[in-house]
């Protein structure tokens, strides 16, 4: 059983939003208008942090793409009562829609603030929803939602793979941020296999998780600047 | 109430005048309050359907307060709902015996706080239809809700509460339905027949009716505390700053004491005034719970300072950043 | 169809819809009651194109799969099997993207399927600018167009045609030809941040017209000038890529980044050291540089002695720009200038890269590069292969700012406007505008209704990218040869046609000279025919004797490119230019205007074309997060002394005019400088569009630089005043009071 992580190289990201979009556009997710996001209700499974640092003319400003940690301790699962967030064996914090009744308990208790609510359901006037990816379900009002690690590109690779009657090779499923990063500052991949990309980058001494003292064991791991 | 020979000049027909006079006749003023009460229930039912029908967006609610005042109105509620439990079962157990007159009215405010209460976690969810998923019923697909999840612990302990405090409203209630029920004719004399569970009175009845509430009112208490406990823990089971405080269980149920007591007093006022039970209601009942109530506060106000003394001590990051901006 | 033969065929013909999507003729609509046997819902192909939200020239893979659409048949609503693109990838084989997109290329699809698309040729009802259009078709549409152009052959300059920048490779050579067969074509070309005086710096320094191929993927160090590598800059997905190779791509390497701006962009953000110098110096800032590296002899003296001319003259007059002496205009010490100037010397390879209005500011930052022997080098500047239909017109065009004025002088009897919306980018709209009247006949190609498209008495809709044949060479590109192949991903969504293919006919319905200059079929036959030179190579990517089986091939990979190609070597030697930079003048009186004035293309708008789409209206600016808006930004010291705060909305006012937008505090700008994003303003283009914030292009003038021949913004002071209203730019998690930070 692969189980499924990423790191983000702080060192590479450039803060240009791509993954953002890209998120967008694979999951289907929808765009609340202003008034709605003026009250902070827009959706962005993936969002690039910045940080203003120092003041002029000593100022910097970093940039952080923050997605769902995959936390193996998740913290946002054991609050959901009627267990519509749940890990998978793959290491997944997996969320299923239809059986979630809209408590937001999850989304109170994830520190990172990845979990977005469906406030009203969503629309996209016609012919924009001929963009709809198919494989990902719409998620009318009511309903919790949040980064799946693209887990519907995941199930077909993986169903390809059995067709085809072999494993799913390092490299071969790569998640919608990641594919659209051009400084390939997402590597996505199996930590369980130490040979896999995504493990050995993980393990730089450049590594770190993100709020690891809060005991959430997230699946992804920060590279912050600096020399290898 | 329950055995009303509190004071040497009440005869038994002035006390049933006094006290089974509203069961009887219907004033215009009842109708006026019920009809205002009900133009409240409607409001409230438009409003919800709206948010059924619309989306729960409607209500202003966004990160990171994703409860707002549906999760307040719940606490207050559910605070409120301690003070039958406290006033009747802790005054009965310590065996104060000037808790008679206001236990009814104090143990009738638990239940009916109580229904209010858990609406909330109802009308909080996003799909308020699914509500019935909370609930662990055998079905097909072998879904059963999650144990871990405190919504659930408060999903049980509610009605734990509810059932407990229904039935330690119900059983000193059981004479007083016995004494309606002789009294009343048409209707109302059927249905307290059938409340009254074919009380007749005897020494028997009474020693076993003692006994039922004794062990009613050690049962309540635990209960009651833990009840706002856990209460406390959809919160304080979380990792959110200023959120998981180990003081929460004793904060909460201090609180809702105290908010308790409060609302008992001013139920007191009103009744006493409105049902004319100036003889009944004395000031020494008001005295001593103005007393508790001090006390409660006292309680109170040491808990919350010291939830903000031992964050400002404790200066972590996340945390100062909601202490501030709670304070600011 | 079956679901494996939809697999088997899909990722080897390129064009994949052309072959599965069955609604193009109407006989073959299927009411989707019963779904027909080859109907395979959920199955995915990848067809490979090009990106055209921007002059980059990324290579793309779409990702299509066939479903149901409501589409509309004969007035009647049908729900029809049909392909749809549903996912913009880069093409991972790609020289420029590497697989890469940025949120403009992912945001692009949107387009094709935009609620607010002009569905087919429109007739104007109503007065113009009023958007009271007629639906007509093109059988009724196409001789309005030709009856127009054959009556006004005869009269010299009559038809003036208004294009954008991007148009390159086939389509830009049928414009041309276009123009030239016809004989009474004026075109001018317009953008708001035309690069032209890059390409004459680059032609002054190095003898070759072409905008510069910064290898800083290779390179140990980098410093630039202005340069919004990552956001707008010539081409932003192969810069961010080059920079994570910069950062982390060569173990043991990490480079050092040095940015020179008035304004901490999202690049100098990325920058190890941000310099925030005056607008307007980057010039005399490179030149007093190079003052440093000649006088401490830190340039490569083999390259200089062998590759360039003129160095000593040149040296000669660096005595003038010590650093002591233009530290104070540049507002940076001397010693950081030294310093700087020593690190780019010897921590080679190193590269300079810039952007200005100014070409001998221009001169002066590329000049800087073959003080460290960077031309021709790995992790320097790379020449690309010249192309023919690519370069640049050898005699600058007529430009718009003389076009207006022989449109208000009657002069200019039809005007056809393509990929350009100058009544949104050009700040002398009003001139323009009033100008237009003067204008009997006005064609536009867009696909929306924007600021211009709405004046015009006649929409041609064209394709959206992903609908159209189209070649393209990138400028810059990589070094080595590249011609990027764009392809029908799937089948018109509307009834639109190619701008080129509408040109073609026209020219053949004009006859003559006209026609004999555009032989070509359509255009599909006339990207094909591009190919030719790349297939007479015999190298690169593809490979086949056969030219349709090599071109087949070339469909499949997206394009044809030649890794292994040799470099390019400069054309002749480097030539040192005679510095001539004095610091940029501000138009205003500096008591009146105490402000500098700083616009910029705004990350995910550029210039205002990708305002219509949500998604990116939705995603929060990277440094601002402001989403649904635009600001004006402003240093926290200068808004203390102004008395304003974060929402107050100032009043902006600049000889030219004024606009009024909410402040955002911005801590990475000089105090001395107000910034405001260009993108938002619009007045139409779609419903996401219009009515949001504010144009500060505005605030400016145009002037038509000499040197390279384009209309360029000159620069100017401006004042600020409280207005009094309150409006909170709407940011992204506003409403969070406080967010831990999550950094360690
Ligand atoms: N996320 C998510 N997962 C789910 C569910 C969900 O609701 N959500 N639902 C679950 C449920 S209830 C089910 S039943 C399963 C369904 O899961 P699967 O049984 O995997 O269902 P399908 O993908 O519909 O079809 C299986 C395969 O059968 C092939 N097939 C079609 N006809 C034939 C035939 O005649 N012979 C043979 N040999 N093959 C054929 C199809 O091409 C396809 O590849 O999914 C389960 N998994
Ligand atoms: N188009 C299409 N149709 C199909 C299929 C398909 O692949 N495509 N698959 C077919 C197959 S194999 C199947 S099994 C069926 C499945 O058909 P359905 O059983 O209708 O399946 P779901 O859509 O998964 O819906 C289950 C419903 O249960 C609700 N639910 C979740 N948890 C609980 C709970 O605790 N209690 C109650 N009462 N309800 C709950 C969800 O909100 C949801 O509305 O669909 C069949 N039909
Ligand atoms: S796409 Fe890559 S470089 Fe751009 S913000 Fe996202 S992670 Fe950073
Ligand atoms: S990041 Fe948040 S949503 Fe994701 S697994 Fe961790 S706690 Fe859950
Ligand atoms: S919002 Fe949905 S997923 Fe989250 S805790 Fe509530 S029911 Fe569970
Ligand atoms: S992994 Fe997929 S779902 Fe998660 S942020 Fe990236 S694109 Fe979105
Ligand atoms: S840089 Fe972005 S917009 Fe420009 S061509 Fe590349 S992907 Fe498209
Ligand atoms: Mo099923």
């Amino acid at each position: 059983m692969p189980q499924w992580g990423m790191t983000v190289d702080l060192d590479r990201c450039t803060g240009c939003a791509a993954c953002v979009v890209a998120c967008h556009a694979e999951n289907n997710l929808p765009t609340v208008g202003p008034e709605q996001a003026s009250i902070g209700r827009t959706h962005q499974w993936i969002r690039v942090e910045r940080y203003w640092e120092g003041e002029f003319p000593n100022v910097r400003a970093k940039f952080m793409p923050v997605m769902c940690q995959q936390c193996d301790a998740a913290p946002c699962e054991p609050v959901c009562p009627v267990n519509a967030t749940y890990h998978t064996h793959d290491g997944l914090n997996a969320q299923v829609y239809n059986r979630c009744v809209g408590t937001r308990f999850c989304a109170n208790n994830c520190p990172y603030t990845v979990r977005f609510f469906t406030w009203f359901t969503p629309s996209w006037p016609s012919p924009l929803n001929e963009q709809l990816n198919p494989d990902v379900s719409i998620r009318t009002s009511g309903i919790m939602e949040k980064c799946t690690f693209c887990v519907q590109r995941i199930r077909r690779a993986e169903d390809r793979a059995k067709d085809e009657k072999r494993a799913v090779k390092d490299g071969e499923i790569q998640t919608a941020c990641q594919q659209a990063c051009p400084a390939k500052v997402l590597v996505f991949g199996d930590l369980s296999d130490p040979e896999s990309e995504v493990s050995k980058v993980a393990d730089s001494r450049r590594g770190y998780r993100l709020l690891a003292e809060l005991g959430t064991r997230p699946r992804v791991v920060y590279l912050k600047e600096g020399d290898a | 109430m329950a055995n009303p020979q509190a004071a040497p000049p009440f005869t038994e027909q002035r006390i049933n005048k006094d006290l089974l006079g509203p069961l009887f006749k219907t004033g215009t003023k009842y109708y006026a309050v019920l009809a205002m009460l009900l133009a409240v229930s409607l409001v409230t039912f438009v409003a919800w359907g709206r948010q059924l029908f619309f989306g729960i967006g409607l209500v202003g609610k966004n990160r990171p307060s994703f409860w707002g005042l549906y999760i307040t109105s719940f606490v207050f509620w559910i605070g409120i709902s301690h003070a039958g439990t406290l006033i009747s079962a802790i005054l009965r157990v310590v065996q104060a015996e000037w808790r008679r007159p206001i236990t009814r009215c104090a143990e009738a405010i638990t239940t009916f706080a109580l229904c209010t209460g858990s609406l909330f976690p109802i009308i909080h969810l996003g799909r308020a239809w699914l509500f019935f998923w909370m609930i662990p019923y055998p079905n097909s697909r072998h879904l059963w809700p999650n144990f871990q999840s405190p919504l659930m612990w408060d999903f049980i302990a509610i009605n734990t509460y509810l059932t407990g405090s229904v039935t330690y409203l119900y059983l000193p209630m059981i004479p007083d339905m016995a004494v309606a029920r002789d009294k009343a004719t048409g209707w109302r004399k059927k249905l307290y027949r059938t409340l009254a569970l074919g009380w007749r009175g005897t020494e028997r009845e009474w020693v076993r009716l003692e006994k039922a509430i004794g062990i009613m009112a050690l049962i309540i208490i635990p209960v009651a505390v833990s009840v706002h406990t856990i209460v406390s823990w959809d919160f304080a089971m979380t990792v959110m700053p200023m959120w998981h405080s180990t003081i929460f269980g004793p904060y909460f149920v201090a609180g809702a004491i105290f908010s308790g007591i409060a609302a008992l007093l001013i139920a007191m006022v009103l009744i006493r005034k409105y049902f004319h039970l100036e003889h009944y209601l004395l000031p020494v009942h008001f005295d001593n719970l103005g007393r508790m109530l001090l006390l409660m506060s006292l309680l109170w106000f040491y808990f919350t300072f010291t939830e903000y003394l031992v964050t400002w001590y404790g200066n972590g990051p996340a945390e100062m950043a909601v202490f501030w901006s709670k304070i600011s | 169809m079956k679901r494996r033969e939809f697999l088997k065929i899909a990722p080897t013909v390129g064009a994949a819809s052309v072959i599965l999507d069955g609604c193009g003729k109407p006989e073959k609509l299927i009411p989707l009651l019963v779904a027909p046997d080859d109907f395979a819902p959920g199955e995915e192909a990848w067809v490979r194109s090009l990106c055209q939200s921007c002059s980059a020239g990324c290579g793309i893979t779409v990702r299509v799969m066939q479903g149901e659409s409501v589409r509309t048949v004969d007035g009647q609503p049908k729900r029809v099997k049909a392909v749809m693109a549903k996912k913009i990838e880069g093409n991972p084989d790609h020289p420029i993207s590497m697989g890469g997109t940025c949120a403009r290329g992912q945001a692009s699809v949107q387009a094709l399927y935009h609620p607010d698309r002009i569905q087919g040729p429109l007739k104007l009802s109503g007065p113009r600018g009023s958007g009271q259009y007629q639906s007509i078709s093109w059988k009724d549409a196409m001789p309005l167009l030709v009856a127009q152009l054959q009556q006004l052959q005869s009269t010299p300059k009559a038809v003036a045609l208004v294009g954008g920048r991007r148009n390159r490779g086939t389509f830009r050579t049928v414009i041309e030809r276009f123009a030239s067969g016809y004989g009474a074509t004026n075109v001018a070309p317009y953008d708001p941040f035309d690069p032209a005086p890059i390409r004459k710096a680059m032609q002054m320094v190095t003898g070759i017209a072409q905008l510069p191929v910064v290898d800083f993927a290779n390179a140990h160090y980098l410093l630039s000038f202005n340069a919004s590598l990552f956001e707008t800059f010539l081409s932003p997905v192969r810069h961010i890529y080059s920079y994570g190779m910069f950062r982390q791509g060569r173990p043991g390497i990490r480079g050092k980044f040095v940015q020179a701006e008035p304004r901490l962009s999202q690049t100098a953000a990325c920058a190890d050291e941000w310099l925030p110098i005056k607008p307007g110096t980057e010039g005399l800032l490179a030149l007093s540089m190079a003052h440093v590296i000649v006088a401490e002899e830190l340039h490569d003296k083999d390259f200089l002695a062998q590759g360039t001319n003129g160095f000593s003259e040149w040296s000669a007059a660096l005595a003038s720009y010590a650093p002591e002496t233009v530290a104070a205009q540049v507002d940076v010490k001397p010693n950081v200038i030294a310093r700087i100037a020593r690190e780019f010397a010897t921590r080679r390879p190193s590269v300079a890269v810039g952007d200005s209005r100014d070409v001998n500011s221009l001169v002066a930052i590329y000049a800087l590069n073959a003080l460290v022997g960077a031309y021709g080098m790995p992790g320097g500047i790379l020449f690309d292969p010249e192309v023919g239909e690519s370069a640049p017109p050898a005699s600058p065009a007529p430009d718009l700012l003389s076009l207006i004025i022989a449109m208000a002088a009657n002069q200019v009897k039809a005007l056809l406007v393509l990929d350009s919306n100058p009544l949104f980018t050009l700040p002398e709209q009003d001139k323009l505008r009033s100008a237009l009247a003067s204008v009997p006949f006005i064609v536009s190609f867009s696909s929306f209704l924007d600021e211009t498209a709405v004046m015009a008495d006649l929409i041609l809709p064209s394709h959206h990218p992903l609908e159209r044949w189209m070649d393209d060479v990138p400028e810059p590109g990589v070094g080595f040869p590249v011609r990027t192949l764009a392809q029908p991903v799937v089948q018109p969504r509307f009834d639109t046609r190619d701008t080129g293919d509408v040109l073609l006919e026209a020219a053949k319905a004009l006859g003559g000279r006209t026609a004999d200059a555009l032989p070509f079929a359509n255009m599909a036959a006339a990207v094909k025919e591009s190919f030719k030179t790349a297939h007479a190579s015999n190298a690169g990517n593809v490979t086949d004797s056969d030219f349709n089986a090599f071109y087949k091939k070339v469909t499949a990979a997206g394009g044809w490119w030649d890794t292994k190609s040799t470099p390019q070597a400069p054309k002749g030697k480097i030539q040192f230019v005679a510095p001539a930079v004095t610091a940029g003048a501000f138009a205003g009186e500096a008591g009146q205007f105490p402000f500098l004035l700083h616009i910029y293309p705004s990350q995910a708008f550029s210039d205002g074309r990708t305002a219509h789409l949500p998604w990116l209206q939705e995603m929060p600016d990277p440094m601002t997060t402001v989403m649904w808006g635009s600001w004006v930004e402003v240093n926290p010291q200068t808004a203390a002394t102004l008395g304003v705060h974060e929402g107050d909305v100032l009043k902006v006012s600049s000889p030219q005019g004024s606009l009024e937008l909410p402040v955002y505090l911005y801590p990475g700008l000089r105090p001395d400088v107000i910034a405001i994003p260009v993108g938002q303003g619009h007045t139409q283009f779609g419903r996401y569009a219009a009515n949001r914030g504010a144009n500060p292009l505005k605030l400016v003038a145009s002037t038509l630089d000499q040197g390279s021949g384009a209309v360029l913004q000159t620069g100017v002071r401006v004042s600020a005043a409280k207005t009094g209203r309150v409006e909170l730019p709407i940011q992204f998690g506003s409403d969070a009071p406080v967010e831990a930070p999550l950094h360690r």
